[in-house]
């Protein structure tokens, strides 16, 4: 584990000293390789620790995997993507610095077991994918990653006065702001710090998720950042944010205040579907529709957690789902940004005459998104819907498929008015670029196989990440 | 003594807002700081001295001298010394602000109710502090004041820190430090980049 944590820390000082495209290409793509290789030695190790501070569980290891998984693909990705770009020098350099530096703040946000760390790590992925959303450095980049950036320090900032609740509350123990101990004593400490801590948090840590109405930097930010970048924050550094606003619910609910958090994970996830339903009616930009989408799904992950222990498989299987199906349709609009050289969507028409294996994958990714059988989001979705009926809640229900069928229509309408219809001009060569288009393949074959087949370590660790929640 | 200086902390960002320019929000930053050192002083009795001496230099230098100084250069390159861009009249934005003040002693009443070993003054005036650095962020459209808002905010955070915790372990100050200061520097990098290249039409800088 101390690896994982060091080598990006000491691979992105090389890449500082040394400047040198090649080694930055290489020192990533070894980063990446030994990160799924030691994510899946922790499927079968999972009790790992590390300092008091960081610890491998079940959990952990899920996030991890998922992140593992996504680094791989969106590593050998960029390296076709990026070339053939003109002044790439320096500017590549400081990217794959910055990315491995963001991979490290989100791999240590994961194994984490403590809020002031969480926090740091946080604060610490904002700080270094700014760059990353800005690389192009355009007028709507930077404006972008200023948007980013100061979102989301204002939110990362309320997050803090949550764990300071935490602590406060949790001051007859000594004021630890370990997960395990707060868990432990959570009966004893003062319901109205826990509550207040929690509110604080969600907020915060709600910024990051992109729940709506904190959500105002994401759109921009996924839109304007290279694709790879947008895969990664999109398919990781949301779940991440997630996965903080989960260990502080399971505090809560060890406080048997389940029901506050449950009421505000409703309120949050069907403000991100109302707020994703009026845009995908109107979209003009294909990432901003993704983006819009990302809302969508954090809010459909909240209103998992809402439901109960019925909604927890939903949760980790749509976290699963959307994650891989994401990160491909954002890949694949790297292409197709590159074939038409515009994000409006508008612009792009005929996908399928110019190159067939483009349209089949991001239609295909499109599928996958909104819960095609066999496609993990539908296996979630059809429990989230059980979850609703079993519990009562039949008005959210019909609210939620009404919202639901609405984002499906409207981003429907826009991926197939992309994919069909006469051409447009386009000016992109399509060749010796199948690591454009291999890991998203990889990534819904992955999907698709896991539903008819899935390993027992897979199975396993989604089953003890479950009744971790 | 203490109550007094609490007190004065939150004023000052009032009396700021009475002044229309822009750097006498850096000044109120700078009085921020050395009133949370007082404060913490008063407040720390017994506390371990390598505390003291971490509060001393994120506060005294860090909050009421480099970051300052950090504005005042934004301030220099971006000639943005007027603060004439209210959302709302200058009277009204002074009410906002009287008003938010005043609801820090209706908190620190009803916290004083609910609960035990706080300070109720100095949670009443921290939450009302965070409320003006947020107002001040939400109620301005240019990108200085917007960095004046976190701060006070960030700054109203410590106040609160100290009025629940007094002190937290050392390692995760350090970093909760670093991960504020590097966020005041891409700011500072960011309203300079959007500044130089013209990115601004519509005079947010």
């Amino acid at each position: 584990m101390i690896l994982l944590l060091i080598l990006p820390l000491i691979f992105s000082a090389i890449m500082g000293i040394f400047r040198n495209i090649f080694l930055s290409k290489l020192l990533t793509l070894i980063f990446s390789f030994y990160f799924i290789f030691y994510v899946i030695y922790s499927l079968f190790h999972t009790s790992q620790h590390f300092t008091p501070y960081f610890e491998m569980n079940a959990l952990s290891c899920f996030f991890l995997f998922i992140e593992a998984l996504l680094v791989l693909v969106v590593t050998l990705y960029q390296l076709a993507y990026f070339k053939g770009e003109s002044n790439i020098g320096d500017r590549f350099n400081r990217y794959c610095i910055f990315y491995l530096l963001f991979i490290f703040s989100m791999s240590g946000f994961i194994l984490t077991t403590n809020f002031g760390f969480m926090w740091i790590f946080l604060e610490a992925s904002t700080l270094s994918s700014t760059f990353l959303v800005d690389y192009r450095s355009t007028k709507g980049s930077t404006i972008a990653a200023w948007r980013y950036v100061f979102i989301c320090t204002i939110g990362v900032a309320f997050a803090f006065i949550g764990i300071i609740m935490l602590s406060k509350g949790s001051a007859p123990f000594g004021g630890t702001l370990f997960v395990s101990d707060l868990i432990a004593h959570a009966q004893a400490i003062n319901p109205l710090y826990l509550k207040m801590a929690f509110a604080f948090i969600i907020l915060g840590m709600g910024t990051k998720v992109g729940l709506a109405p904190m959500h105002a930097w994401l759109p921009s930010a996924h839109s304007e950042g290279p694709s790879p970048v947008s895969a990664l924050l999109s398919g990781t550094l949301l779940n991440v944010a997630l996965l903080g606003i989960i260990q502080a619910y399971r505090i809560l609910e060890s406080a048997h205040l389940a029901a506050f958090c449950q009421d505000l994970f409703m309120i949050f996830g069907l403000l991100s579907l109302l707020f994703s339903a009026s845009y995908m009616l109107n979209c003009t930009n294909y990432k901003k529709m993704l983006a819009y989408s990302s809302i969508e799904n954090m809010g459909i992950i909240a209103i998992g957690l809402s439901l109960g222990p019925i909604g927890y498989l939903a949760v980790i299987i749509h976290i699963v789902g959307h994650s891989l199906s994401k990160a491909s349709l954002f890949l694949t609009s790297g292409v197709i940004e590159k074939m038409y050289h515009t994000k409006r969507i508008e612009g792009v028409k005929g996908l399928a005459v110019r190159s067939p294996l483009v349209a089949f994958v991001w239609i295909l990714s499109f599928l996958s998104l909104i819960g095609l059988p066999p496609f993990p989001i539908f296996f979630s979705e059809l429990l989230l819907i059980y979850a609703m009926i079993q519990s009562g809640h039949y008005i959210l229900l019909c609210v939620f498929i009404i919202l639901i069928t609405l984002i499906i229509y409207g981003m429907g309408s826009s991926v197939f008015s992309m994919s069909f219809g006469k051409a447009t001009h386009t000016k992109f060569i399509f060749k010796n670029s199948s690591l454009l288009l291999a890991g998203q393949l990889g990534l819904l074959l992955i999907m698709v196989v896991i539903a008819f087949y899935m390993p027992s370590a897979i199975h396993t660790l989604i089953s003890n990440a479950v009744s971790i929640l | 003594m203490e109550n007094m200086l609490i007190l004065l902390f939150c004023l000052v960002t009032l009396v700021g807002e009475v002044k229309s320019r822009v750097s006498s929000h850096i000044k109120v930053i700078v009085w921020q700081g050395i009133l949370l050192f007082l404060i913490f002083i008063f407040d720390s009795t017994g506390a371990p001295i390598a505390s003291i001496i971490f509060i001393g230099i994120e506060v005294l230098l860090i909050r009421a001298i480099v970051i300052p100084i950090i504005l005042n250069r934004i301030l220099g390159s971006t000639e943005s010394h007027f603060e004439a861009e209210h959302k709302l009249s200058s009277f009204y934005s002074l009410l906002i602000m009287a008003l938010l003040f005043i609801s820090g002693f209706f908190i620190a009443y009803g916290v004083n109710k609910l609960f035990t070993g706080i300070s109720p003054l100095q949670f009443g005036m921290a939450i009302s502090t965070i409320l003006m650095g947020l107002y001040l962020i939400l109620s301005r459209k240019k990108m200085i004041s917007h960095i004046m808002g976190y701060v006070i905010m960030e700054n109203g955070i410590l106040l609160l820190s100290f009025s629940l915790l007094g002190d937290m372990p050392l390692l995760i100050s350090v970093g909760v430090l670093i991960d504020f200061f590097i966020g005041i520097l891409l700011f500072r990098y960011y309203t300079l980049k959007i500044f130089q290249n013209g990115y601004d039409k519509r005079g947010k800088i």
